[in-house]
């Protein structure tokens, strides 16, 4: 094999690979999984753009990335196809239900409405399980689809305890909650999910237990940077002028305990000594003039602690996956696909 | 422990208009002077634009937009 194929080439191969797999579906939900795995950001969205599929794209990616080291080897093709699909399946099911969680104005809860949200969400999940399934049908150590299939369903435990957590801290007074629960709740959400998608290019790539377990720490990272960077910007979104703002129901209005927010009710609590049921960020707009600039400087505060956590995340991610692969340089594309490749490293010259 | 700093850094700027006027001047000096490791340091001085100035946020990480 020349080098790692180049994200367009890998997208459209499983992309093919997919719609073989939709075909099999009944057809009024294959049209409804077709329209939800076609939105912005999923595999099937035309025409494609460079976020497009990257939850298929990372495992698909990583493995890529490791048969470099270990020379072709199509029975690891196939295994990466299949990981990556599963992947794609699993992390668009996730979108789904958040999105139903949430009450959030999402495309496809606009357009299918809760019910069939749901359905497909369970359709994808279970796409996911045939698809790996079907990877007994071919020449790989029978343990693999096992393995993956086992990473797959624990991973959805941990994401629904996760889920779980920040369900019932939206009861809970922000003051009452730490950064630490906060960043077990991100880990427990966005880590697990990234963390699989690691441990099942690692899977593929027929690595050691210990290795796949540190690919799987580096997409843990990745994704508690990835969930509070979401959180933050989320939030500064808020405190733009209201021309700017989406019509989306933000974290605040839905009571949601996010970092910025929890860290947010924290300053205000020691800086200005208010006790933790006269903090209530739900209703900005109707604070007195004093008090609503206190607690715009206290989210101001949160969401920026926020940015540098998660960019603190992003960087041990970096320094991680640097320690795996030592002397050896990872390919390009697979750092565009982690989002490893850019400018933290260059401020250290300031 | 790295949090931590950050968070204890981050308030300081906020809630003490000399200290982000002393940033403002010389983010690299404040910075350098509390003695954080290298990481964080850096990690500083990428919100120095935004603790000093008041300058937007960048979104650091498009692809995984969670």
């Amino acid at each position: 094999m020349a080098g790692v194929m180049e994200l367009e080439v890998m997208r459209s191969l499983l992309r093919e690979r997919l719609l073989r797999y939709l075909d099999s579906l009944q057809s009024a939900l294959r049209r409804d999984v077709s329209a939800v795995l076609a939105i912005e950001g999923k595999l099937l969205h035309q025409p494609a753009s460079e976020l497009d599929g990257r939850w298929a794209l990372l495992p698909f990616c990583l493995v890529q990335d490791l048969l470099l080291l270990t020379g072709d080897d199509s029975g690891s093709v196939e295994a990466a196809c299949g990981a990556a699909l599963a992947m794609e399946c699993i992390g668009s099911a996730t979108d789904l239900l958040d999105d139903v969680m949430d009450a959030d104005a999402s495309p496809p809860l606009e357009q299918l409405g809760e019910a069939r949200t749901v359905n497909v969400a369970l359709a994808l999940i279970s796409l996911a399980q045939r698809v790996l399934l079907a990877l007994l049908d071919l020449d790989l150590p029978v343990t693999l689809p096992v393995r993956l299939m086992d990473a797959v369903q624990r991973t959805i435990l941990q994401a629904a305890a996760g889920q779980q957590q920040d369900l019932l801290a939206e009861k809970r007074p922000a003051c009452e909650l730490t950064r630490e629960e906060c960043l077990e709740i991100a880990s427990a959400k966005a880590g697990t999910l990234l963390a699989l998608a690691c441990q099942m290019g690692a899977l593929c790539a027929n690595l050691e237990e210990q290795q796949v377990a540190r690919y799987a720490e580096v997409g843990r990272l990745l994704g508690i940077a990835a969930q509070l960077d979401n959180d933050a910007h989320d939030l500064y979104k808020l405190l733009q002028p209201v021309t700017q703002q989406s019509g989306q129901k933000s974290d605040l209005a839905r009571g949601k305990k996010t970092l910025p927010i929890v860290l947010a009710a924290r300053s205000l609590q020691t800086t200005h000594a208010l006790e933790s049921d006269d903090i209530d960020f739900r209703s900005l707009e109707l604070l007195a003039d004093g008090k609503r600039e206190r607690y715009l400087n206290a989210l101001r505060e949160g969401i920026l602690t926020t940015w540098g956590i998660a960019l603190l995340y992003r960087e041990q991610a970096r320094e991680a996956l640097g320690q795996l692969v030592g002397k050896r340089s990872v390919s390009p594309t697979l750092c565009r696909v982690l989002g490893l490749n850019d400018a933290l490293e260059k401020i250290k010259d300031w | 422990m790295e949090e931590q700093q950050i968070q204890e850094f981050v308030h300081r700027v906020c809630t003490n208009k000399a200290v982000q006027d002393e940033l403002a001047l010389d983010a690299e000096g404040v910075i350098r002077r509390a003695n954080y490791s290298l990481r964080v340091t850096t990690i500083l001085l990428r919100l120095a634009p935004c603790l000093a100035f008041e300058q937007p946020l960048t979104m650091i990480e498009k692809w995984w937009h969670v």
